[in-house]
């Protein structure tokens, strides 16, 4: 017995629901739209929101790439990519610069991305003011105010305790000089490819069922103080051990039989065609 | 510069059933600059009511207190609002009470120079001429620094007259200022007084002593059971 | 120093807590001995309260529980929203706009750059969890000074005049005492040099030592900063002190108000005689 499913799994006037709020999210950039998120055959808090967006924007003409922390193989990342293909029929890809849609978890590709292409977003926290404001209204109000000043705190807190700011992923931006968004768990690396992208960026929250978004050429910037710039991961004098690449974000990796640490590039597309690019030039 | 005309003073005591108590009535006098009014009768007959009235520390039930600041504007501080009276309480009235409020963790020269430097003049200026008035109110240097709370009656006496009149005030309101004083400094206060007068300051005193009053006052009003008459 | 400057205007504020009625102003009041609408069940916490603060003033309120003191300084500082009424501050679109009908983005600015608050509760002026540093810093911060450097120098700044040791500087306000925390409230309160300073209860349960050293504080940073403020208390011997001129509230009515030291010697009003007269 088969069951026949609408294309990309959901039904149309859902999507259309979603293309509404993404066109609201993307005229205002950052500021989080709610929307009704829509049960799917997975689990709240594995990638809901990013797959909703995914599937209602998605044409039979798209080329998809799903990466989970920079990867293309892990499971998360081949169970979403599997679904979506299925349901819609779609050419997936590894490489960066061929897919027109890319749905990611905690990672933005080491390939720049280039208008036209889209970057969608699984987002487990959309608010990044909850750390602070349990309220849900209040939040509200202290983004239509632009009231951070207690986001603010939290970093001075952070340097006065620490010295420096601790935040290692998802750190607080401003964006278009208004809404300060989550910018999902993406490490520091990361911050500023959001900033004067040519690509679209869309995030998709579907336990909090927020969306919101960056469009192309829109200024992204880290929440700094003057005289404490903010400073990404440095991965200075490491390299990675497949691809030998210097100027890409490094997962450690701890051999448990040989007790070493190595590094590898954490974005595995970029990682094997700098590998293919060595080996067609044999190396 | 200070003219008083048919001021009345009726306490109404409403926790008492609404008990009126009557201070005096009609009293009517004027204060031209430099000229020392003294304000005699048996106690308890209002005395120190109309000082406070004219102060404005009582409101006076009726008639009017004219009074013309040293730019010519007149003002009925009987009726004048509040802010004014403050205005003019800070730059031209004075008034010493029988009793001394002591502002409690200051001390006696912070005290002092802090009532010019609070109208705006020159610190270290205002901390000498504090020192000066002290000295000559025979008070010991070792007493400047500490709080007027510890002083004896005497002292804090002093320290109340110097207080009002380190500002050189235009028109000086003065209840019994000298009543526990001895000889010595009741003479000092009396030259002090005589000073301010002598550079224009209008007074109105209460004195119990007739002899320092007599020194003082160019004319006197009696109060009597339920009004003042005017001596020449 | 200009002390003709008018710094606050309020005029016929009221408060009401309740639907209201047309009975609810005839009906309540210091006439009655209440403030609650005997036909509607509304409470007229304040009816009509105009006054005007100028620079380098104190005004002290002071009434009984229930008086509506604490609703006044709260309207004020729009931390409840008055039901009618206006008032004007100086430093506001020159005094021109009534900022209780200000939009809510503008009223948070009054408070943060025109206003300091000190309750009596500090649980509501601090954050407990945060060191009394960043309390202050976050005051800066609302007002855009983004120089970490800029903003501990400041912090430092204000708790040397508050007088708190600079090691509590990055303590939490939860593990310093009573006192030691209404002075970190002042100081974040003064953090940007507001012009108005209300002060609701400051001293209230603090022991008399302590309290005077509060007292001593408010005074000598008046003086030094000529700031206006409002100082709500129910203690006659702090109005004393602090203010110099008072207002007396009772049932949501003013009753009574003049210079401190006439409110003190010669109250008019039968309420205020009796509150005078209740002094120990």
């Amino acid at each position: 017995m088969t069951f026949e499913y609408n294309f990309a799994f959901i039904d149309e006037n859902a999507k259309k629901e979603i293309r509404r709020k993404l066109l609201k999210a993307i005229a205002i950039p950052g500021h989080q739209v709610p929307f009704a998120s829509r049960e799917l055959p997975i689990a709240r808090g594995w990638g809901t929101g990013g797959l909703q967006i995914t599937m209602a924007i998605i044409g039979p003409e798209d080329v998809l790439k799903v990466i989970d922390q920079g990867c293309d193989g892990s499971v998360n990342a081949v169970n979403l990519r599997k679904l979506i293909s299925k349901t819609t029929g779609v050419r997936t890809t590894f490489e960066t610069h061929k897919a027109t849609i890319i749905q990611t978890r905690h990672r933005i590709p080491e390939v720049p991305m280039k208008e036209g292409q889209i970057l969608v977003f699984q987002v487990p926290l959309p608010e990044p003011l909850r750390l602070v404001e349990p309220s849900e209204a209040e939040t509200r109000r202290m983004h239509s105010e632009k009231d951070y000043s207690r986001l603010w705190v939290t970093l001075y807190e952070d340097i006065v305790k620490w010295g420096s700011i601790s935040i290692g992923a998802s750190y607080p931006c401003k964006v278009n000089g208004h809404y300060v968004m989550s910018p999902s768990p993406i490490p520091k690396w990361d911050i500023y490819k959001l900033h004067q992208s040519e690509c679209l960026y869309l995030f998709g929250a579907g336990r909090e069922k927020r969306i919101y978004a960056v469009p192309p050429y829109t200024d992204v910037e880290p929440l700094q103080f003057a005289d404490k710039p903010f400073e990404v991961e440095s991965f200075e004098g490491l390299c990675c051990c497949r691809c030998g690449a210097v100027d890409a974000y490094l997962d450690e990796i701890y051999d448990e039989e040989t007790g070493c640490k190595y590094h590898v590039c954490s974005d595995t597309g970029y990682c094997d065609s700098r590998l293919g690019g060595l080996e067609r030039n044999g190396l | 510069m200070l003219n008083v005309v048919n001021l009345s003073k009726t306490f109404t005591m409403h926790i008492r059933g609404g008990k009126k108590i009557l201070s005096f009535k009609n009293v009517s006098f004027s204060a031209a600059k430099g000229e020392f009014i003294g304000v005699t009768g048996p106690s308890g007959i209002g005395k120190s009511s109309l000082l406070k009235c004219i102060y404005r520390t009582y409101l006076p039930t009726e008639g009017d207190i004219w009074y013309t600041d040293s730019t010519g504007k007149e003002y009925n501080l009987s009726s004048a609002d509040d802010h004014t009276v403050l205005k003019l309480r800070r730059n031209e009235l004075g008034y010493i009470s029988q009793f001394f409020h002591v502002i409690p963790r200051v001390s006696a020269l912070e005290i002092l120079s802090g009532a010019l430097i609070s109208r705006g003049q020159d610190r270290q200026a205002s901390i000498e001429r504090a020192k000066e008035l002290l000295e000559r109110m025979n008070i010991s240097p070792s007493l400047w620094d500490m709080f007027p709370s510890t002083f004896s009656g005497g002292e804090k006496q002093r320290l109340n007259i110097i207080h009002a009149i380190i500002t050189r005030p235009r028109l000086l309101m003065l209840d019994e200022p000298t009543a526990s004083l001895d000889p010595k400094t009741r003479h000092e206060v009396v030259n002090l007084i005589l000073e301010l007068k002598s550079e224009g300051t209008a007074m109105i005193g209460v004195f119990h002593d007739y002899d320092t009053l007599n020194k003082l006052a160019d004319s006197r009003i009696d109060l009597k059971e339920g009004r003042g008459c005017v001596y020449a | 120093m200009d002390c003709d400057k008018l710094i606050l205007k309020v005029n016929n504020l009221s408060k009401k807590f309740g639907k209201g009625c047309s009975q609810c102003e005839k009906l309540t009041g210091p006439e009655h001995n209440s403030n609650v609408c005997p036909k509607c069940g509304t409470v007229v916490a304040l009816q009509d309260i105009s006054f005007e603060l100028y620079q380098g003033e104190i005004l002290g309120i002071v009434g009984e529980s229930g008086s509506g003191k604490s609703s006044l300084v709260q309207c004020l500082y729009f931390d409840q929203e008055a039901s009618h009424g206006e008032a004007y501050l100086c430093c506001f679109d020159n005094g021109l706009s009534n900022i209780l009908k200000a939009p809510e983005s503008k009223k948070r600015f009054i408070r943060n750059h025109m206003m300091g608050m000190v309750y009596q509760n500090s649980v509501r002026g601090l954050r407990l969890n945060v060191t009394s540093g960043g309390n202050i810093a976050e005051k800066l911060l609302s007002a855009d000074m983004f120089h970490f450097e800029s903003i501990r120098a400041r912090g430092k700044e204000l708790l040397g005049k508050t007088e708190i040791p600079l090691y509590y500087m990055d303590e939490m306000p939860k593990r310093l005492s009573g006192g030691m925390q209404q002075r970190v409230q002042i100081a974040k309160a003064l953090a940007n040099n507001p012009p108005l300073l209300l002060l609701d209860e400051v001293t209230t349960g603090l022991d008399v030592s302590v309290q005077a050293k509060v007292l001593d504080l408010i005074k000598s940073l008046q003086q030094d900063l000529n700031i206006s403020m409002i100082v709500v208390s129910h203690d006659l011997g702090v109005i004393r002190l602090l203010t110099n001129r008072t207002i007396v509230l009772k049932n949501g009515r003013i009753v009574e108000k003049g210079l401190t030291d006439q409110v003190l010697e010669d109250p008019q009003h039968a309420y205020a005689q009796l509150l005078v007269h209740s002094m120990l």
